[in-house]
Formats: C-alpha cells, sequence, structure tokens
C-alpha cells in the first residue's frame, strides 16, 4: 500500500510534462494520422471524403513530383552533412594540437551554429546575388570573370544550397569530434608513434577507430535534421528553379499551404514520418550503447 | 634539409593559415551584413558592390526603431520567454523523477527524447487546422495569430531537449548528499529546492538559455501560425521584399539586432554546446 502511493508520488514528477506532450504531439499526430486516410480540399466547401489507402498509394506510386523531392532532399542532404563531416572533421584535427588563442578561434568559428537559420539564408543569398552580391565581385577580382548566377542556375541551385548548410552547421561536427577526440586516451597515439607508425596510420588505425561513435552520432543527428531542411531552401530560393531545390519538406509545405489539399499532406508527413522514425531507431540505439559502454 | 624545429615550426604556421582562413569563411557573410546595414539604398544596389560604406547611415537602424522591427521582437521575446518558464516548469521535475527514480524505465525518457526528432512538417498540418478553433456564439475561439499558439508548439522540440539536457545535470548531483538532506528533517520537496536546484542552477539556466534560443530562431510555425498581431522576427525577416526588390539595408539591421543576443548567449554556454547540441550523446 505505502510503495503503491510512492510510486504514484514518483509520477506525479513527470506527469505535467507528459501530458503536456500528449496534448501538443500525440493529439494532433492522431489528428494528422486520421486525416491521411480522407480527401480534405480547404479550398472546397465538401469537408473530409474518405479515401482509404489512395493518398498513400498516389504517393507511393504516381506523385513523380514527391519522388523527386525525395531523391534531391537526398542528394543535398547527404552531400551537405558529407562535406560537413570532413570539414569538420579537419579542423577539429587542427584544434585538438596545442595552440595560442585557441578559445577565441574556437569561439568565432561556432557563431554560425546558433544563428537562425532565416538569417543564414538571408545573409547568403545577399552574398549570392549575381550582380551585388560579394561572391561574385570576389571572383571578379580574382580574374574568373563574372560569376555565375548561383541561385538562378537549376545546376548549380543545390550546390549552394548545400554551401549554406555546410557554412552553418560545419562547426557542429567540429565541435563534436573535437570534443570526441579531447576524450581519447593519448597513450596509444605516443607508443605506436614510438613503435615507428607513421602519423597517417596512427590517424586511420588509432583516432578513427576510437572517434568512431562520436562520429557516427553526428551524422546521425545531422541526418535527422537535414531531412527537415525547409528554412535554408524557402529563403533562398522557394525550391527553384523549377524544381531543383524542391526538399521534401518543402513540398509538404506546398501541398498542404498553397494547394490547400491537406488530406493528401497529411499522409505525405507520415511518409516522411516513417522516413525519420528509422533513421532516428538507429540514433537511439547508437545513444543505448553508449551508456551500457 | 630542413630540421626537424624548423619543420614544426612551419606546419603551426600553415596551421594557423588554415585556422585563419576558416575564421574568414565563418565571419564573413556576418561582417557583410554588419557592412549592409549601414549602407543606403543607393549603395547596396551599387556595381560593383561597395565592401565599407563611404557614406555610412543609421537610417536603417531608425527604420527599424520607429515601423518594422520592435513590434516583432518583442513578439519574439514573448513567446520564447513564457515558453521557457513553461518548457522548464514541467521539464525540472520531470528529469528529477527521471533521473532519481527512473520513472517508466528508460521507454519514458526515449519516448521524450524522440519528440524532438518530429519533423516539424508532420505537426505543423494539424496544428494549423486544429488552431483554427471554433465558432462559440458569436465568438471565433482561435489560437493562430495568438503568442500562446506558438509558446505551446515550441513546447514540441522544447521539452524532449529540456528533459534530456537536465537530466544530465540531475545525474551530476550525488543522491547521498540529498538523502542526508532528507534525514537531517528536510521534506523531500524541500531537499529538492534547497540543496539539489542551487547546485545544479548552472545547469537550468544553460538549458533555459538552449531552449530561448531555439525558439528564438524557428520559422516554420510562426510562418504559419502567425499573420501579424503574433507575428515573430524571424517571419518579419524573410518578408522585407516590395514588389520588385528586396530591401536590403533594413533586412540586415533587422537580421543584427536579432543575431547579436543570440551571440552574446552563445560565448556564455560554449562550454556547454556540444552537450547541448548534440544531446548528450557526445560527453563535451
Amino acid at each position: 500500500m505505502k510503495s503503491g502511493r510512492k510510486k504514484l508520488k514518483r509520477y506525479s514528477f513527470v506527469l505535467p510534462a507528459v501530458i503536456l506532450l500528449i496534448v501538443i504531439t500525440i493529439f494532433p499526430l492522431v489528428y494528422s494520422l486520421t486525416l491521411s486516410f480522407f480527401h480534405w480540399d480547404l479550398r472546397r466547401p465538401l469537408g473530409w471524403r474518405f479515401a482509404g489507402f489512395s493518398n498513400y498509394a498516389r504517393a507511393l506510386f504516381s506523385d513523380h513530383r514527391f519522388h523527386r523531392s525525395l531523391i534531391t532532399t537526398g542528394i543535398i542532404g547527404v552531400s551537405a552533412v558529407l562535406l560537413e563531416f570532413l570539414l569538420g572533421l579537419g579542423l577539429a584535427l587542427l584544434l585538438s594540437r596545442k595552440l595560442v588563442g585557441k578559445r577565441i578561434l574556437t569561439t568565432l568559428l561556432v557563431m554560425p551554429v546558433m544563428i537562425s537559420p532565416v538569417v543564414a539564408a538571408l545573409m547568403w543569398r545577399m552574398l549570392y546575388h549575381e550582380k551585388y552580391g560579394a561572391i561574385n565581385a570576389i571572383l571578379r577580382l580574382l580574374g574568373f570573370g563574372t560569376g555565375p548566377s548561383w541561385l538562378g542556375s537549376p545546376h548549380l541551385a543545390p550546390f549552394s544550397v548545400v554551401l549554406v548548410d555546410a557554412w552553418q552547421w560545419t562547426p557542429l561536427f567540429m565541435m563534436i569530434l573535437l570534443a570526441g577526440l579531447q576524450s581519447i586516451p593519448i597513450e596509444p597515439h605516443e607508443s605506436a608513434l614510438v613503435d615507428g607508425a607513421s602519423r597517417p596510420q596512427v590517424f586511420w588505425h588509432i583516432t578513427l577507430p576510437m572517434l568512431k561513435l562520436s562520429i557516427i552520432a553526428a551524422l546521425l543527428i545531422r541526418l535527422v535534421d537535414v531531412i527537415k531542411l525547409f528554412d535554408t531552401v524557402f529563403i533562398l530560393t522557394s525550391g527553384g528553379p523549377g524544381s531543383s531545390t524542391e526538399t521534401v519538406s518543402y513540398y509538404v509545405y506546398l501541398v498542404g499551404f498553397r494547394f490547400f489539399r491537406v488530406g493528401y499532406a497529411a499522409s505525405l508527413s507520415y511518409l516522411l514520418l516513417a522516413i525519420v522514425v528509422v533513421i532516428a531507431l538507429g540514433f537511439l540505439r547508437i545513444l543505448r550503447r553508449r551508456e551500457v559502454g | 634539409m630542413f630540421s626537424r624545429r624548423a619543420l614544426l615550426k612551419i606546419e603551426n604556421i600553415a596551421v594557423y593559415v588554415i585556422l585563419v582562413m576558416a575564421v574568414s569563411l565563418a565571419v564573413f557573410p556576418i561582417a557583410w551584413t554588419v557592412s549592409t546595414s549601414f549602407k543606403s539604398v543607393g549603395e547596396y544596389y551599387t556595381y560593383p558592390p561597395v565592401w565599407i560604406p563611404k557614406n555610412p547611415t543609421i537610417a536603417n537602424y531608425t527604420y527599424i526603431i520607429s515601423t518594422a522591427g520592435l513590434d516583432y521582437l518583442r513578439n519574439s521575446l514573448i513567446i520564447a520567454s513564457l515558453n521557457l518558464l513553461l518548457v522548464l516548469g514541467v521539464s525540472i521535475p520531470a528529469a528529477y523523477g527521471i533521473a532519481r527514480f527512473r520513472v517508466g524505465g528508460e521507454n519514458l525518457s526515449f519516448w521524450i527524447l524522440s519528440q524532438r526528432m518530429l519533423p516539424p512538417v508532420a505537426t505543423i498540418i494539424p496544428f494549423f487546422l486544429l488552431f483554427r478553433g471554433f465558432q462559440l456564439f458569436d465568438r471565433q475561439i482561435t489560437l493562430l495569430d495568438k503568442h500562446l499558439g506558438l509558446i505551446l508548439v515550441y513546447c514540441t522540440f522544447n521539452i524532449a531537449f529540456a528533459v534530456w539536457l537536465l537530466i544530465g545535470f540531475f545525474e551530476s548531483f550525488p543522491a547521498e548528499i540529498e538523502e542526508a538532506a532528507v534525514i537531517d528533517g528536510c521534506s523531500r520537496i524541500g531537499a529538492v529546492l534547497r540543496v539539489v536546484i542551487p547546485v545544479i542552477a548552472p545547469g537550468i539556466v544553460v538549458t533555459g538559455l538552449f531552449c530561448f534560443i531555439f525558439s528564438w530562431n524557428e520559422f516554420l510555425f510562426a510562418l504559419i501560425l502567425t499573420r501579424e498581431a503574433a507575428k515573430t522576427v524571424t517571419l518579419q525577416l524573410s518578408q522585407f521584399r516590395t514588389p520588385t526588390k528586396i530591401l536590403w539595408g533594413e533586412m540586415s539591421a533587422l537580421s543584427l539586432i536579432t543575431i547579436i543576443p543570440i551571440l552574446v548567449i552563445v560565448v556564455f554556454i560554449q562550454r556547454y554546446l556540444v552537450k547541448g547540441l548534440a544531446f548528450g550523446a557526445v560527453k563535451g
């Protein structure tokens, strides 16, 4: 009896948070799951009409624009995350040395991370401007001619989006990997070097394996985020030119809030949710392993 | 050939050169925005572009203060602050319960963490439809374009974040000290309030600052759920355009006003940045 009351008392600590989360996430998600089995066009007075699985069937088998948006997200996301990883690893290795002024360098390097993606995208939109932008002005000064249309060409625009993402998030990789490097014991390196291993060998066979968990964690955090890529695209290109930078989040936004087909948008968002869940489960498994280990 | 010491020196110089280049790349967009914010229309639409304004003007800043900025900064401030209070209010007890008593086991804590990964486009559709509200007699009850709407919606990501980060801080506090206080006649709540909370206060402040930044920077929910009365500063920033051109100077001025408090906070919480952004997945 007493232990029951004690248990109840302990549960009351988490109750407010759990209730709030149920109201603001579980309830809306159940609502939109229901909605995803209906046709509902906000511009028409028809209201909900039962659709069965037809929304999902359409998304999976005949909506090529949706498929293209998934591919675009994949291309932009994977290139951005890889670029960020390589640059971040390089910077982390440099910063893990003994350096004078390391603190101030690190502080300056991490600034982009906390800036709102909207502000970051707006800043870069100025820089990218074909005529008045700073990037093409620098290219002209260096003698590269007039410079390309960074956001106006369907071939270049995805790359320009990747660049902005890399500017903002490379420091995150840098910080995570730097923290990982600093937690690695130094002795194995030293004894390997004494035994005649070259520095690339030490890096490849000792440092990288010890960084593995940090690397995987950082990659997964960013992959989940990149699937949600919206702000940058909205500000920089609005998905264009054509649909060359139309990410899946942006497409769901268009379907729901520009075309007002909210039933279909709900089913698309559930497919997106499924992808995120798969990646997130991988992430959670690694977290658990980390806690055990 | 070079001696070993000379080689080391060359290597050090190379490291600094690379790092300084990286810092320049990180800072350049911000510097360009600073420069643009002091330019007049004529100057930011000049070809070739002007690096440093020849006739610096504060007109963009006075424009922001007098017409198109303060209201939205105030809205963002209200929403981010009240959200932060609500989030800490429910997250501190939750994190304490999970850290100290393992309430709900692993499943509960991972369920809470998973909320953070929800794609906003998945929740924005039901939020929009539900927030439109209903007619009650002659009044429309709605959460669209209301501060309260965004304050609630921003809990979707901030509670998960705050609980997760706070668990770590609570776990770092030795349970024996708390038990000792209880044995000395403190009630459980009294022990937490008088012994535990003061010690982990810095952790709570850091958590709150992170939540504040996340709300302050948010865009998609604000875009869909607000119009004018509750419009946030990020939404206003995206709308600095006339049919023919973008008001770069005005926009730059407001951008800087928006990011300066954030950059100040970053300097203070830099030690915790890794922990905060990597969810404690990486020991920072």
